[in-house]
């Protein structure tokens, strides 16, 4: 998917001083502090997105035209979904050190996922995802990977929640 | 009795379910791997207690004979069984039940897509069920499994610690075991449209009844045999975890210095004079008191439901689980 695994980078993000911080660089700092306060310290997991996906996602949002207070909220369940997919994908090999804490770790983000989109009143955007979710883990069990991007299929479910609504 | 008789559940509509669950999914390919090892996981069978949870749970609201209970049933083993696929892979566990686990018949990656899948194709059954139905958002709560994973990062953590507290020890099991269980009555209750005390209650019932139900497992390391566990008896001490008789058994010096000096290395016939040591200090007497106090509890609150008939299978639950041998 669309992050990288990095087992113990810290979630700290380099974001521009506030004076002068670009629209993006806010949003991304207040996603990672949300994510901050969600994830539970036991797990010591440590998130990394890559910059270049987050500007990309933000991008998307913006053509969607979700307000700006929603954007952040959004970015981190986006955050959340590519993050427990990453963890889980392949490959996955008995032998690597790291497999338990990847498999529990996916599973947990995926587990916070659901509930902090709930709690950002996203009910709709959980429901409507869940198809795509679960083809892509379909696709991976056929290894098809690569078959489903996430990005995409997000901003399509945002799109026609707009017209839907 | 087996437990479902007693309760007067068929389970055979659950499995059915369960199945129906899967060939019913257009997006799942038709003699795949995929469904082959979804049904394979499914016909392989295990003692489906969340289901009968959610089903008992359900009989004290007005709506308990609606077919969508039989769905949400299947719908919280499915949750289980994907837990259970990534467990044998966090444990390295080649077997399950005896049998061939599912990563060493289809390999580590597939098979935690296959737990992935059970657990995705849950969200989104509960996607396209109408609120009143068991779609609302308490029942996407209940299929979150946070805690079930927040139970295992605390068990690694606490692997070999031999300081771990009997606090940190509940806190562990309510996690890793006693929440689903308790969810999947709340659920069931929730689904079938009782009032939200019941629902509380049956959450606090089915707590009791978990943490009972791990201080049994954790017996069972010490008292069944390798045929009943599916696994050597003392495989929880020997993979370093500190259950309550373990606890019990720190408190005397002796024993202490023996439990301290197990670790990663240490190997199974290393342990069998230590596993007969603990079985005779008095921890296992002391970890059964412990259960039983905590299906006492239990009880108590089934006992105050007693204006609804299902409080007599609350009642079942608890002597069923008070009396399990493996």
């Amino acid at each position: 998917m669309n992050t990288v695994y990095k087992p113990h980078t810290p979630i700290r993000y380099f974001v521009s001083p506030s004076r002068g911080a670009s629209m993006n660089d806010n949003f991304i700092r207040e996603a990672l502090e949300r994510l901050e306060a969600e994830i539970d310290p036991v797990t010591r997991i440590r998130l990394n997105p890559e910059r270049a996906v987050l500007d990309e996602a933000l991008s998307a949002f913006e053509r969607r035209g979700i307000e700006p207070l929603r954007r952040s909220r959004l970015l981190a369940v986006y955050i959340l979904l590519s993050s427990a997919l990453e963890r889980h994908a392949a490959p996955l090999a008995l032998e690597d050190a790291d497999l338990t804490r990847r498999i529990l770790d996916g599973d947990y983000l995926y587990s916070l996922y659901i509930q902090y989109t709930l709690k950002c009143k996203e009910e709709p955007l959980l429901k409507a995802m869940s198809p795509f979710v679960k083809k892509i883990q379909i696709a991976r069990a056929l290894g098809r990977t690569g078959e489903i991007r996430l990005l995409p299929v997000f901003e399509q479910v945002l799109a026609d929640l707009r017209e839907g609504a | 009795m087996e437990l479902h008789k007693t309760l007067g559940i068929d389970l055979r509509r659950v499995e059915r379910e369960m199945k129906r669950i899967v060939k019913y999914d257009n997006d799942v390919p038709p003699n795949s791997e995929l469904e082959r090892s979804l049904l394979q996981t499914i016909e392989a069978g295990g003692k489906r207690l969340r289901p009968m949870l959610v089903i008992v749970g359900s009989r004290f609201g007005p709506r308990a004979d609606d077919n969508r209970i039989v769905q949400l049933a299947a719908a919280a083993e499915f949750i289980h069984t994907a837990s259970l696929i990534h467990d044998d892979l966090i444990d390295r566990s080649p077997l399950r039940r005896g049998e061939p686990s599912l990563h060493t018949l289809i390999g580590p990656a597939k098979a935690v897509y296959v737990g992935n899948y059970m657990s995705a194709r849950v969200v989104e059954l509960l996607s396209q069920a109408d609120e009143q139905a068991g779609g609302g958002r308490e029942s996407f709560t209940a299929v979150a499994t946070a805690e079930l994973c927040l139970g295992e990062y605390e068990q690694l953590e606490h692997a070999y610690d031999y300081s771990l507290s009997l606090d940190d020890y509940l806190l562990k099991s309510k996690h890793k075991t006693a929440h689903l269980m308790a969810v999947s009555l709340e659920f069931g209750a929730r689904a079938a449209g009782a009032d939200e005390d019941l629902c509380r209650s049956l959450y606090a019932f089915g707590e009791h009844l978990g943490l009972s139900f791990q201080i049994r497992d954790d017996l069972l390391d010490f008292t069944a045999s390798e045929q009943q566990l599916g696994k050597p008896a003392g495989s929880d001490l020997l993979g370093g975890q500190v259950t309550l008789p373990v606890l019990y058994a720190l408190e005397d010096p002796a024993l202490a210095a023996e439990i301290r000096a197990v670790g990663p290395h240490t190997r199974p016939e290393d342990i069998r004079p230590l596993l007969d040591a603990i079985r005779a200090s008095g921890a296992l007497r002391r970890a059964e008191e412990f259960c039983r106090a905590e299906l006492e509890l239990a009880r108590r609150i089934a006992l105050s439901l007693g204006g609804h008939p299902a409080h007599a299978d609350l009642l079942s639950l608890a002597d069923y689980f008070g009396g399990r041998k493996y």
